[in-house]
């Protein structure tokens, strides 16, 4: 046996162990691209095979060489077919592939019967047809590779383009068989060194296949830890302390490109459920901390490699998932610092107040005694030891009514207030306790005025008692001398009853309004202008008490002028709490519903919105926050999920059908883990409790014009006749979701102003048939186009004539040039009272 | 313990806005021989200061009208008043409290609650401190 003949006997046993492979691979994983790959090396396999066969089973022979030529030319037909599962082949190569493949074999059939002269035009003519026919069918096909890995990413595209190169060298091998046979005589030495060729290229061929189609676990491994690799590095990039939505990203970016999906989502609603679609795999997160999560993917239409995919992605998810728990632990804990360090100032701040408190009537009760025992000239004296002895004793019922206001205060927060309600006549009640204080007010010779209607709800009486005695005891506090007190009751037609206490005295600072319902606020602290004589807990625990009835507690004051505090109580205590009529909310200021039933957490949200300048309303129920929805109108809305009446899932649904509340965009801070749940049913931003400071006030700064276009279309209006103008306006505004109209002239402006409502204009001061600013005016005093915001651009800026005219008719002036686009992107950032369209702003 | 007589007794500016602590002032250091004036807030403080010259102010701090140390630097920059002592007499005691007081120029601090020797005593030494003073500012 010659060198040559070891050598083809090895490349055909190495190309058969390769198909081996490829059938067992094909066993084991059953799919149309492995039936088709094993069909390509059938058909390879069966030309190397027959020769051997013949050899060994001489008998068989003629029967099996029928085969080759059939198996030879389908070749490069079956490697098409294989393409047009990883990308579009145009059926007409398909065809003509085929109509090439059934023309060239009956050729051939026709040559081998018909006994046609070796060397004959029509041989030849076949024999180049063939090679022609192999040449560009299998061509094509390395390039459909090609183009297919082009299109994908990671292991998919260096998989792709191996088969693109096992391909374009199985049609080499092909070529060099046919060149061989047409052109060397048998059994010469070119025969042979063609025949090896032939061999070693078919072998690389049927190799590049198998790590393309069929890779081994090793190989596959080779490229899943390249991309996990990557996938951990960029995770480790992530800065610290990024919100888990990053690294979700991140992940659905990389099986994106890994797999080449169409889709790659990380979903968390545990409503939503399968599309039914069965290209759409579903790998859970398996996590505590997110029950309900998962990342779906939609394979492309010429998914390739699905078993790998989802073993990769697995993995992928797993990473993720580790990374996230640990980014989201480091901000629990955060969190909790942050809440801690709160928790402990307040405290600190409580117990320094507790001990000015104590101490002030601990003074004179001490004082007074040591008066009396130490003895003087004057400590035998009966009248001198009574008035002491008044005093210690005074100092002590105050000293009690602190101990009994803190208790109480206490109780309010841990919710442990039992209130006993009973039918209480208001307008009595309120007349024995201005009774009880008109001693002192004779004392400081005030005036009180008393303006009662009848009013009886049901209420725990004592409690109400100490809400009219705070107040009116403030009033006297803080009324000079001369001074006049006005108390009024009313009830509205819903039998809620309204108590004013008003006074004249010395008022409060805006920026204080709030601070004084907060425990000892009011009282000691570095440069605290007013000192509330009672016990530093009186407005807190107003207000607590008046909640705790469902009602609530409202001040209006100017400084100087005097204070106003309003008390409103439903009908029925804490039942009826929906009737209450919602606090006033300053104009100037944007406001901010709070929907949360612990005090706790409601105090916080307070604290950090009042702190940055929101006006806020609280309530613990979901009903009167659905209430105060429709009658306030807030401009945004944070709410809890787990309430005591309607949950937030019910608020939301409700919110969001209603016409009267959907525009108001609603912000879930919540300990359910339910994001997409929320947004799916309008919320506008989900937050897990804890919330940071920092996250809530970004969450609400995004609550902006832009931030509509998330829950509506939002319509600008191009008035400009320059139609240059209208796509400068598409080219800022569309990205964001804005969808921008324009009108030519002023008067189809107008016309499309009242016939499409939009939501801003923006309208260039010259236009061809009318004046821009007379435009303005007339859009503004239209009743039908007055709430539309406007915008006037024009090409120079304005003469203050011209401001004057346009004063108060628009939102702002646009200079040509980006200094004024600036000016109106932040403007449409910017919070603001009213949705466009939905009321007066 | 001897008494002034009362027509030379020094006269005393306790701003003091709780009647009763006001009272207890009054009780000890007239008890002690003084003189005492009581302004329940800032601006009855001044009122007082704009027509007296007391020899000592006594001064607490939360008023409802203002913070008593408000009153201290109006005092030192006056020539008038310039030299009276101030002794701050306060409910709010952490060392914080304290530390402000002194640095915003008051002459002396007691906790409330006082007792009676302590206050009766610095309330002297202050006084006899302060007679020297305005003589050197003469």
């Amino acid at each position: 046996m010659t060198l040559d003949a070891l050598l083809s006997i090895a490349l055909d046993l190495a190309f058969f162990a390769v198909f081996a492979l490829s059938l067992i691979d094909w066993i084991r994983h059953r799919g149309a691209i492995r039936r088709v790959v094993v069909l390509v090396f059938a058909s390879t396999a069966i030309v190397l095979g027959v020769p051997v066969i013949r050899v060994v089973l001489p008998g068989i022979g003629p029967g099996l060489d029928a085969l080759i030529v059939p198996a030879l030319l389908a070749q490069p037909v079956l490697v098409l077919w294989l393409v047009s599962y990883t990308r579009h082949v145009p059926r007409a190569l398909l065809m003509t592939a085929a109509a090439a493949f059934v023309s060239l074999t009956a050729g051939l059939f026709y040559l081998a019967a018909g006994g046609v002269e070796p060397r004959s035009g029509l041989v030849i003519a076949l024999a180049l047809a063939a090679l022609a026919y192999f040449a560009l069918v299998d061509g094509a096909a390395a390039i459909g590779f090609a183009l297919a890995a082009r299109a994908r990413a990671g292991a998919s595209r260096s998989r792709l383009l191996t088969a693109a190169v096992a391909t374009g060298l199985l049609g080499l091998a092909v070529v060099f068989l046919l060149a061989g046979g047409v052109l060397t005589s048998p059994g010469s030495d070119a025969a042979a060194v063609s025949g090896a060729v032939v061999r070693v290229l078919a072998l690389l061929a049927a190799l590049g296949y198998l790590a393309a189609f069929a890779p081994p676990r090793a190989l596959r491994r080779v490229s899943q830890q390249a991309i996990v690799y990557d996938f951990i590095r960029d995770l480790n990039a992530l800065p610290s302390g990024a919100p888990v939505e990053r690294i979700w990203e991140l992940l659905a970016a990389t099986v994106r490109r890994a797999s080449g999906a169409a889709r790659v989502e990380v979903l968390h609603a545990s409503a939503a459920g399968e599309t039914g679609d069965p290209r759409t795999i579903t790998v859970p997160f398996s996590s505590e901390r997110w029950p309900t999560t998962r990342l779906e993917l939609d394979l492309p239409e010429h998914a390739l490699f699905l078993e790998d995919d989802l073993e990769l992605t697995e993995l992928l998810v797993d990473r993720a998932v580790r990374a996230a728990e640990r980014e989201a632990f480091l901000l629990d804990r955060e969190g909790l610092i942050v809440e801690l360090q709160a928790a402990s100032a307040a405290k600190s701040d409580f117990l320094a107040a507790m001990s000015h408190e104590l101490r002030t009537p601990l003074n004179a009760i001490i004082g007074f005694s040591e008066l009396l025992t130490e003895g003087g000239e004057d400590a035998g004296d009966p009248e001198t030891v009574t008035n002491y002895a008044q005093h210690i004793h005074g100092s002590g019922l105050h000293l009690l009514e602190l101990v009994n206001d803190v208790l109480d205060l206490a109780r309010v927060e841990a919710g442990r207030l039992d209130l006993k309600p009973v039918p209480v006549e208001l307008d009595a009640l309120v007349r024995q306790t201005v009774a009880a204080v008109r001693p002192l007010a004779d004392g400081k010779r005030l005036a009180v005025a008393l303006q009662l209607a009848p009013a009886t709800i049901e209420a725990d009486p004592a409690r109400v008692r100490q809400i009219i005695l705070n107040l009116l005891s403030n009033a006297i506090k803080f009324t000079g001398d001369g001074g006049e007190i006005r108390v009024s009751l009313e009830a509205d037609d819903r039998g809620a009853a309204r108590l004013t206490v008003a006074d004249t005295g010395q008022g409060i600072a805006e920026s204080d309004l709030e601070r004084i319902f907060e425990a000892f606020q009011q009282a000691p602290g570095e440069g605290m202008p007013t000192h509330h004589e009672g016990t530093g807990l009186g407005l807190a625990l107003t207000r607590q008490l008046a909640e705790a009835h469902g009602g609530s507690v409202a001040v209006r004051s100017e400084v100087g002028v005097g204070s106003e505090f309003t008390v409103v109580l439903p009908a029925r205590a804490g039942a009826a709490a929906q009737e209450a009529g919602p606090p006033a909310l300053p104009a100037d200021r944007p406001s901010v519903l709070v929907i949360e039933d612990d005090p706790a957490a409601q105090e916080l949200l307070r604290r950090h919105l009042e702190g940055a300048g929101y006006a806020v309303i609280a309530t613990a129920s979901g009903r009167q926050g659905l209430a105060w929805m429709t009658e306030v109108h807030p401009d945004a809305v944070i709410l809890d999920i787990l309430l005591p009446d309607l949950d937030g899932w019910e608020i939301l649904q409700l919110a969001k059908s209603d016409a009267a509340t959907r525009s108001i965009p609603i912000m879930v801070v919540s300990v359910v883990d339910d994001r997409q749940l929320g947004l799916a049913l309008g919320a506008v931003d989900y937050f897990v409790k804890p919330v940071l400071r920092e996250r809530l006030l970004e969450g609400l700064g995004r609550l902006t014009f832009t931030t509509k276009v998330r829950t509506r279309t939002v319509t600008a209006l191009v008035i400009d006749a320059d139609p240059e103008a209208a796509r400068r306006y598409r080219d800022l505004l569309e990205p964001d979701g804005f969808r921008v109209i324009d009108a030519a002239s002023g008067g189809e402006g107008l016309r499309r102003a009242i016939a499409d409502q939009p939501d801003l204009i923006l309208l260039d001061a010259l236009l061809p048939d009318v004046d821009g600013f007379e435009l303005a005016n007339t859009l503004h005093r239209d009743p039908a186009t007055a709430t539309i915001p406007i915008w006037v651009t024009t090409p120079t800026g304005l003469e203050p004539e011209a401001k004057v005219r346009l004063n108060g008719t628009v939102q702002g002036v646009l200079v040509r040039g980006d200094e004024g686009l600036v000016a109106m992107r932040q403007w449409l950032e910017t919070p603001r009272r009213a949705a466009p369209g939905d009321a007066p702003a | 313990m001897t008494a002034p007589r009362p027509a030379a007794s020094p006269l005393l500016l306790a701003v003091e806005d709780e009647p009763r602590n006001a009272a207890l002032l009054e009780a000890i250091l007239g008890r002690a021989g003084y003189r005492l004036h009581v302004a329940t807030g800032v601006t009855e403080a001044r009122e007082f200061l704009d027509e007296e010259t007391p020899d000592l102010v006594l001064l607490d701090r939360h008023l409802p009208d203002g913070d008593g140390l408000d009153l201290i630097p109006e005092i030192r920059g006056s020539a008038r008043l310039g030299g009276v002592p101030i002794l701050l007499v306060s409910a709010s005691v952490l060392p914080r409290d304290v530390q402000l007081a002194m640095e915003a120029g008051a002459d002396g601090f007691l906790a409330k609650p006082v007792r009676v020797k302590p206050l009766v005593e610095e309330v002297r030494r202050l006084l006899d401190a302060g007679a020297v003073a305005p003589k050197l500012a003469d």
